[in-house]
């Protein structure tokens, strides 16, 4: 679970594994909402995702760093079949 | 005629229409030179609108791309192009747009800007598409609608793409990734400590580009040591290949020049040229051969990568995947390259580290500095949040390759919130398209839908991945188009407008260098408007002959092939009986199958290789049989006679 900070304002929790649960009532009342107002306006770099127990997290934005987005291992595995290394 | 840079007047000459009857005898007419550049021009223009069209009509996600160009005759041109992604099949067209002379202008943000606008305010009556409405959803009148604009990284495209995104905030703007890593490129070989290596290899290539007498002399050594010849290659800034091609060739053809320099170690008219001294001591180190293989390596996974991106299919899912496997190649040399390797370890080194401990350190410092730049191209030039959820949203990527542990950008929560970003920032759902009172139903389908998708729904999309044909096509947005599980919601919708986005501006590049065929030193007079309906041709000709050529069969990211190998290592072999390491008992899979064939056309072209080689030794060069056995007295002379 993960309080998200919608652009209006308003927080919802989300689970991907129980969207369809009691628990996505708010999120599905801040999604119509960012959905059919002015929300709209906000840029997926503009919002910031937080969590309750250890403070903020950092989002996707200009300034992401390589490493926290890829995952290395993986990749490496793919670049040695590519560059056939 | 259009390809080979043939004047038009040709075909006024009696032996070459006398030629054109005997090659094609069916003919009935040849045209003369004023039916060329007119009627038959014309013609040939008239089908290609036609087929353009068609595809505009039938719904297509559009994205614009410019460039500018230099003539022979230094005309200044931009061009427009337009890159046709149908909605439903994913199949892709490109339409030249046409050129604009500026011939004492200034390349300034005003112009491009101008000319774009230009370019919309045509595209706007001949209802061939039309840019998104403010809500981010499309315009009904027209099927065609503008999702993206790609240019180079010149100031004055990223200045224009600035406004326009200002303007048009649900268009999506695009850096080039092929030009990007072209120019990560340029930053390798001029970092300090490669420069002089790369200099000494400019100088090496000069040399032999400036005397055709030393040239002759290295041919010859090339025909003793190799049996074969190729030319030397010369670095161009603009040229995406050249700066691996030149140490690449230099490493081909190290027998022979090492030949040549102890052949010619103390000629004394070499010796006497500006360079001839500096160029044998060059070829008689060690440490030169070292920094030039260190440079080739260095640089084979970027050129591998442009190799990539350049496709007519890529999107921006390629682009994260590109930036993940140099990403992660580069950090992990560092890493080998820091310390020596383990002895008998579990992974084998991506690298051999070299015997001089300068080179180690060397390729260390280097690769930070490249995953320094690597960053900064990423930060400054594309917009993490669109390349995850594109990667995301590519079924036959998904989140594999991703972090999406608890913190990390690609964590599930994180991708819900930038997916509705996305979604509101495209208009989806678009407003009165729901009864208020079915909204909070509607957003819990879409909730729903995604929350599916992230819990493995990419495999109902896989089923409708269809081996290629038929003209290049983005499977993902098929896919996104076939599947029936998320139809309903806006996920598809989101996916295919997102995944239809190009990831380089090559095809413009590739406009002017078939601009460059018809406009030559013996052409350079022919008018604008000319060159651009024969290069429009020439452009869908290219297209039209890439669709009907048969597909490369090669390895698909997510195939099974490697677990199928791995499979077969595990079992200790037993696939001798094919020779391709396959057990009998493994699944072949469709991918594994198109692997096997592909090993096969491989042992098949090296078999004729050989057999080609055997020849060339057989024969002599030439064709002549009589052989003059080398002695010092022939040195310097054609040893063939």
């Amino acid at each position: 679970m993960a309080p998200i900070v919608l652009g209006d304002g308003g927080t919802a929790e989300v689970d991907v594994s129980e969207a369809d649960g009691a628990a996505a009532a708010d999120l599905v009342r801040a999604v119509t909402d960012f959905i059919r107002t002015g929300c709209a306006a906000a840029h997926a770099t503009a919002g910031e995702v937080t969590s309750g127990a250890d403070g903020p997290r950092w989002t996707v934005d200009s300034t992401s760093q390589l490493g926290d987005l890829v995952n290395t291992e993986w990749y490496l595995a793919h670049a040695r079949v590519v560059y056939r290394v | 005629m259009l390809f080979c840079s043939i004047a038009f007047n040709l075909l006024d000459s009696p032996f070459f229409r006398g030629f054109i009857r005997k090659w094609m005898p069916g003919i009935k007419v040849v045209p003369t030179r004023h039916a060329m550049e007119g009627p038959v021009l014309e013609r040939l223009l008239a089908i290609i609108v036609v087929s353009i069209k068609e595809a505009s009509s039938a719904g297509a996600f559009v994205s614009l791309s410019f460039d500018g160009w230099k003539s022979i005759a230094d005309r200044k041109l931009i061009g427009m192009l337009e890159s046709l992604v149908d909605i439903s099949s994913g199949a892709l067209t490109l339409d030249f747009r046409g050129t604009t002379d500026i011939p004492s202008l200034a390349e300034t943000t005003e112009l491009v800007v101008g000319q774009v606008e230009k370019e919309l305010s045509t595209a706007r009556p001949a209802n061939d598409y039309l840019t998104p409405l403010p809500s981010g959803h499309f315009d009904d009148a027209c099927a065609s609608v503008l999702t993206s604009i790609v240019s180079d990284s010149a100031s004055c495209s990223v200045g224009a793409k600035k406004q326009f995104s200002q303007k048009h905030r649900s268009i999506i703007m695009v850096a080039c990734t092929a030009h990007q890593f072209n120019l990560l490129t340029a930053n390798m070989i001029t970092h300090p400590a490669l420069k002089p290596s790369a200099d000494k290899c400019s100088r090496l290539v000069s040399l032999f580009k400036q005397s055709t007498k030393y040239w002759r002399q290295l041919q010859m050594c090339m025909d003793e040591t190799l049996g074969w010849r190729k030319s030397l290659e010369r670095r161009g800034e603009t040229r995406w290949f050249s700066h691996h091609a030149v140490v690449q060739r230099l490493l081909e053809l190290k027998p022979a020049l090492e030949s040549f320099s102890n052949r010619f170690n103390a000629d004394r008219a070499l010796q006497a040229t500006a360079n001839g001294a500096a160029v044998i001591d060059l070829l008689r180190s060690q440490s030169f051969w070292e920094e030039t293989e260190l440079m080739a390596r260095l640089l084979k996974p970027i050129v591998i990568e442009i190799g990539l991106i350049e496709k007519r299919t890529s999107n921006l899912a390629d682009v994260c995947a590109a930036f993940g496997r140099l990403y992660a190649y580069y950090k992990q040399l560092r890493a080998e390259t820091a310390v020596a390797p383990p002895v008998g370890g579990a992974v084998s080194p991506l690298f051999l580290v070299a015997a001089d401990p300068a080179v180690t350190a060397l390729t260390h410092h280097i690769c930070g500095s490249v995953l320094g730049f690597l960053q900064w191209r990423l930060s400054k030039y594309f917009d993490a949040s669109l390349l995850v959820l594109v990667h995301f949203l590519d079924p036959k990527r998904h989140v594999s390759g991703l972090r999406t542990t608890a913190g990390s950008p690609a964590e599930y929560a994180n991708l819900m919130r930038l997916f509705l970003s996305l979604a509101a920032r495209f208009g989806l759902p678009r407003a009165g398209d729901i009864p208020a009172e079915k909204e909070s139903a509607e957003a819990v389908k879409s909730v729903q839908a995604f929350s599916a998708y992230l819990g493995g729904g990419n495999k109902d999309l896989l089923a409708f991945d269809f081996p290629p044909g038929g003209g290049p096509r983005i499977a993902a947005v098929g896919m996104w188009q076939m599947a029936t599980t998320f139809r309903g919601t806006i996920l598809p919708a989101v996916a295919r407008r997102l995944l239809s986005v190009p990831a380089h501006a090559a095809e413009m590049e590739r406009v002017w260098s078939g601009m460059g065929l018809a406009n030559t030193p013996i052409c350079n007079r022919i008018n604008k408007d000319r060159l651009t309906t024969m290069t429009k041709v020439v452009v869908h000709m290219r297209a039209d002959a890439a669709a009907a050529r048969r597909p490369r069969m090669t390895y698909a990211p997510g195939s099974l092939v490697g677990e199928t190998l791995a499979a077969a290592v595990a079992s200790g072999g037993g696939g001798e009986r094919r020779g391709y390491g396959f057990p009998p008992s493994t699944r072949m899979t469709a991918t594994s199958w198109r692997w096997t064939r592909s090993m096969k056309r491989r042992a098949s072209t090296r078999r004729q290789e050989s057999c080609r080689r055997r020849w060339m030794r057989s024969i002599r060069p030439w064709g002549r049989k009589t052989w003059r056995p080398l002695s010092s007295a022939t040195v310097g002379r054609p040893r063939w006679t």
